[in-house]
């Protein structure tokens, strides 16, 4: 897997009738395996770098190279009422540009990826049907199984409970673990702090930084405008 | 073992398309004892038999096309709009295909040039849908080809109205008025397979599209993040149901609800992945196009219009799947 | 000149131009009768053509070719009662038609609608009945009204003694009549499409419902009807070669039988005068030639050459 390489990446909405909005410019570097978590507060404009570097919207200015990447919606965003493992091997998707259908391997690497995030037994239930957390857990597998260098996640850990919250770390830091790069956006402080770098994306600014010094508290208070000990989310110690 | 309980339903329906076939086969008003019938099939029987196989034939023909084409193209529509009221009329072509017959009727034209200018007639309604919803570049552009789709139907539907009024109402209007109701019974057998053609057609792209729907469904962004190119898939996907609605409404008319209550039965039966799903959907449709046939001529000589049959069975037994299912999840 | 012949002349001339416009526009001022729909129109173009003011549908250009010039310069008004398209009441009545003619149905749903529509547009409503049987006193009927006996009375006596004639005739073959293009649509026993067939003696082989109706292919081969009998040449040309019509279940070829639609229909198309036509040929058809002849100057107007002829395909 190769790494990711910012050179004046502007990203950002064209302005249309007045309103747009531009990020600054964003010169990165970003080795293989490494997890970037990315903070900022609502509206800062995550979501549309995330979608920026996954190819979805077209840079404003500058260059993206990247190996081949995929995009996580934020939880619930996802619906489909097949199998959780159909969802899972719909990964595949980009290997099977002419054939008629998903080959039976890609169903085994849909099963064995469900197996190891420790949901193989969901695999035949309908993905509709399915808590949020175990949603995620499917399309993380999905993740592993589409094999792509570069995996965007746009708040993976919202609105999960603890023990699917760890769990989706986990499977996080499983992904990054087998070489690729992953960039996933969040509130959970605790996450970010446990992060190799973290982007920040102020009004005005963006830096990259490691994690001890990104959630600093006052760091965090000039970012947020709030006081924060704990996490503001959930209000554990930060580090 | 799990494989064999995959595969029954569809065994299941295969069977029941079977009997359904020998039913419009073996029964109608030339009667025919079922050896004469059968030695008839082989090419020696009896000339009364062979007569009744070469007018029942096309007419299984035209019902099996139709049924099969309306539903799996519903089937596709309600796949890409993700949504179970989607129907094949959804872009106006059955309006363009009736506006394309209306007024070919209008022009003294022959049931072939009738035929055709319906298929050209759905299609250019389609194509304006399309075309119109294009012009708009907004996100997956559902709520764009649905309003667009509404646009040209009314459009088509003005149309035929003034043809209404236009036609001469002794020799005309009637006949305008029974071919907008459906019939099985009007095409030859040539014609019926002028129709199979773009039916197959749209099947076999609709089918090969397969997990490729599933992909869409999942939203434009989701599509592109997989690797696929969501808005050349969806046009290809839209004509080929446009497609198969167009040849289906040319070959027998307008049959509505099939297109509805096909998808739904077969959802139920195989769920929801579309290389299940459409199969399962047109064999439904068939199985149901059969029914109404079996009644549209069962009660005395005059023909009940198939369209009529099927908006009457078709809605409450739609009405009656939607309660069962609501009340089941 | 004196004042008072300057005067004098200037009245002549006034007096000569004022009748010049009269006799100039009496033909037009003539034109008062509006007939409510086609059947109507029939009769009074029999009766008193020169004061029918519109065709309520105005015929095609091969029935335009086949009638008098007049019919051409008649506009289309549009009906106001049956199909087709509906008439502009306030055109209607800008008109100023002394009379409205309905010649056909006269129950009391008929009764009512005209009670109504004579209520609105204030012309005097003559609902006339359009039976078969009674098309002679309909006949003297609108003589009476439209003031033209000279013409009503001997046409009713023609039709009178075609209609006896028609009520002889010996038992026909079993028939099937093919109405429209695909020929699918056909009137049942009983309807008033085939009346003229069936009062002669044919035999309708269509049964088990009422008035018009679609039926199938499999459904006429099973009536196994000995003549088709159609309006539409294009269906003739059509099933000319086709066995599923043609061919009877004992082995005979079918007969096929072309009746003349120019300009109207001789047994069906509109239910009105036209089917004295259609009488008169099935009463005698050998013989018919020249009553066919002079009825149909009669009726409409035309030179005997031009007259066409029923045709049996082969």
């Amino acid at each position: 897997m190769s790494g990711l390489r910012l050179e004046g990446l502007v990203a950002g909405h064209p302005a249309r009738n007045g309103k747009g909005f531009r990020l600054p410019a964003l010169d990165q570097s970003v080795p293989p395996g490494a997890i970037v978590a990315l903070i900022g507060p609502n509206g800062a404009g995550k979501t549309t770098l995330l979608k920026t570097l996954a190819g979805l919207l077209p840079p404003l200015a500058g260059s993206i190279t990247a190996p081949r990447a995929a995009y996580l919606p934020p939880p619930g965003a996802v619906e489909a009422g097949f199998s959780a493992l159909h969802v899972t091997a719909l990964g595949r998707s980009h290997l099977r540009r002419w054939s008629s259908g998903l080959a039976p391997a890609d169903l085994d690497a849909a099963r064995s990826a469900l197996e190891r995030l420790g949901v193989g037994d969901l695999a035949d239930r309908p993905f509709d049907r399915l808590s949020s957390g175990q949603q995620q857990l499917v399309l993380i597998a999905r993740l592993f199984v589409q094999d792509a260098g570069l995996c965007l996640l746009d708040e993976p850990l919202a609105m999960l409970d603890p023990a699917h919250a760890q769990a989706v770390e986990a499977a996080i830091r499983a992904l990054a673990g087998e070489g690729r790069i992953v960039i996933a956006s969040t509130h959970h402080l605790p996450f970010a702090a446990r992060a190799d770098r973290v982007l920040t994306l102020g009004t005005d600014r963006v830096d990259m930084a490691s994690p001890a010094l990104a959630v600093a508290p006052d760091r965090i208070r000039a970012l947020f405008g709030v006081q924060a000990d704990g996490c503001p989310c959930c209000g554990r110690p930060l580090s | 073992m799990n494989r064999l309980k995959a595969a029954l339903p569809t065994l299941g329906l295969a069977m029941l398309a079977f009997a359904g076939v020998v039913a419009v086969l073996a029964t109608g008003p030339l009667a025919s004892s079922p050896d004469a019938l059968l030695a008839a099939l082989f090419g020696h029987g009896p000339p009364d038999a062979e007569l009744a196989l070469a007018l029942r034939g096309p007419r299984l023909l035209a019902a099996l096309t139709c049924g099969a084409a309306l539903a799996g193209a519903g089937a596709g529509f309600q796949i890409l709009f993700r949504n179970p009221l989607a129907a094949p009329d959804l872009l106006g072509v059955s309006s363009g295909a009736g506006l394309g017959a209306a007024l070919a009727l209008l022009l003294g034209a022959g049931t072939a040039l009738v035929q055709s200018s319906a298929f050209v007639g759905g299609l250019a309604a389609g194509g304006l849908a399309l075309g119109c919803a294009a012009l708009t570049r907004s996100g997956d552009g559902r709520l764009a080809l649905i309003l667009c789709g509404v646009v040209a139907g009314a459009l088509a539907s003005a149309g035929l109205g003034l043809v209404v009024i236009v036609a001469e109402p002794y020799s005309q209007l009637p006949t305008i008025t029974y071919w907008l109701l459906g019939s099985f019974t009007r095409a030859t057998l040539a014609e019926g397979l002028f129709a199979l053609a773009p039916v197959c057609l749209g099947a076999a792209i609709l089918l090969w599209l397969g997990f490729r729907l599933d992909v869409l469904s999942l939203g434009d962004e989701q599509a592109r993040s997989l690797g696929l190119p969501a808005r050349p898939l969806r046009l290809t996907a839209l004509a080929a149901a446009a497609l198969m609605t167009s040849a289906a409404v040319a070959l027998t008319g307008i049959v509505g609800w099939i297109g509805l209550l096909a998808p739904h039965a077969a959802r139920l039966i195989v769920g929801e992945r579309a290389g299940r799903l459409i199969p399962a959907s047109m064999a439904i449709g068939a199985l149901f196009a059969l029914v109404i046939d079996r009644l549209s001529t069962g009660f005395g000589p005059a023909e009940i219009p198939v369209g009529l049959l099927s908006a009457a069975i078709g809605a409450p037994a739609f009405l009656f799947l939607f309660i069962a299912t609501s009340r089941r999840s | 000149m004196t004042t008072t012949r300057r005067s004098a002349l200037i009245s002549m001339g006034g007096a000569i131009a004022v009748a010049a416009c009269t006799r100039a526009s009496s033909p037009t001022d003539n034109r008062n009768v509006v007939a409510a729909g086609s059947p109507a129109a029939l009769l009074v173009w029999a009766v008193a053509r020169e004061r029918l003011a519109g065709w309520p549908r105005k015929p095609g250009p091969a029935s335009l070719a086949a009638l008098p010039a007049l019919a051409a310069e008649l506009p289309e008004l549009g009906t106001l009662t049956g199909g087709g398209r509906p008439a502009g009441l306030e055109a209607i009545a800008a008109l100023k038609p002394r009379l409205i003619i309905d010649y056909g149905g006269v129950d009391a749903g008929y009764q009512a609608l005209a009670r109504r529509l004579e209520d609105r547009l204030g012309v005097d409503w003559s609902l006339i009945d359009g039976a078969l049987t009674r098309i002679p006193e309909a006949i003297r009927q609108a003589g009476g009204l439209l003031e033209s006996e000279r013409t009503a009375g001997p046409l009713a006596e023609e039709a009178a003694e075609v209609l006896e004639h028609w009520r002889l005739t010996p038992p026909g073959p079993g028939f099937y009549y093919a109405r429209g293009a695909d020929g699918l649509e056909t009137g049942f026993r009983g309807a008033l499409a085939t009346e003229v067939l069936e009062g002669a003696g044919w035999t309708n082989v269509a049964e088990g419902s009422r008035d018009i109706g679609r039926v199938t292919r499999e459904q006429v081969a099973a009536w196994d009807p000995e003549v088709l009998v159609t309006l539409d040449h294009r269906f003739a040309q059509s099933v000319r070669h086709d066995p599923v019509w043609r061919w009877r279940r004992n082995g005979d070829r079918r007969r096929l039988l072309l009746l003349p639609d120019l300009p109207f229909g001789w047994v069906d198309r509109p239910p009105s005068l036209n089917r004295l036509l259609g009488c008169a040929w099935i009463a005698d058809p050998k013989t018919a030639t020249l009553t066919i002849a002079a009825l149909s100057r009669r009726l409409y107007g035309m030179a005997p050459a031009e007259i066409p002829q029923p045709r049996w395909i082969q």
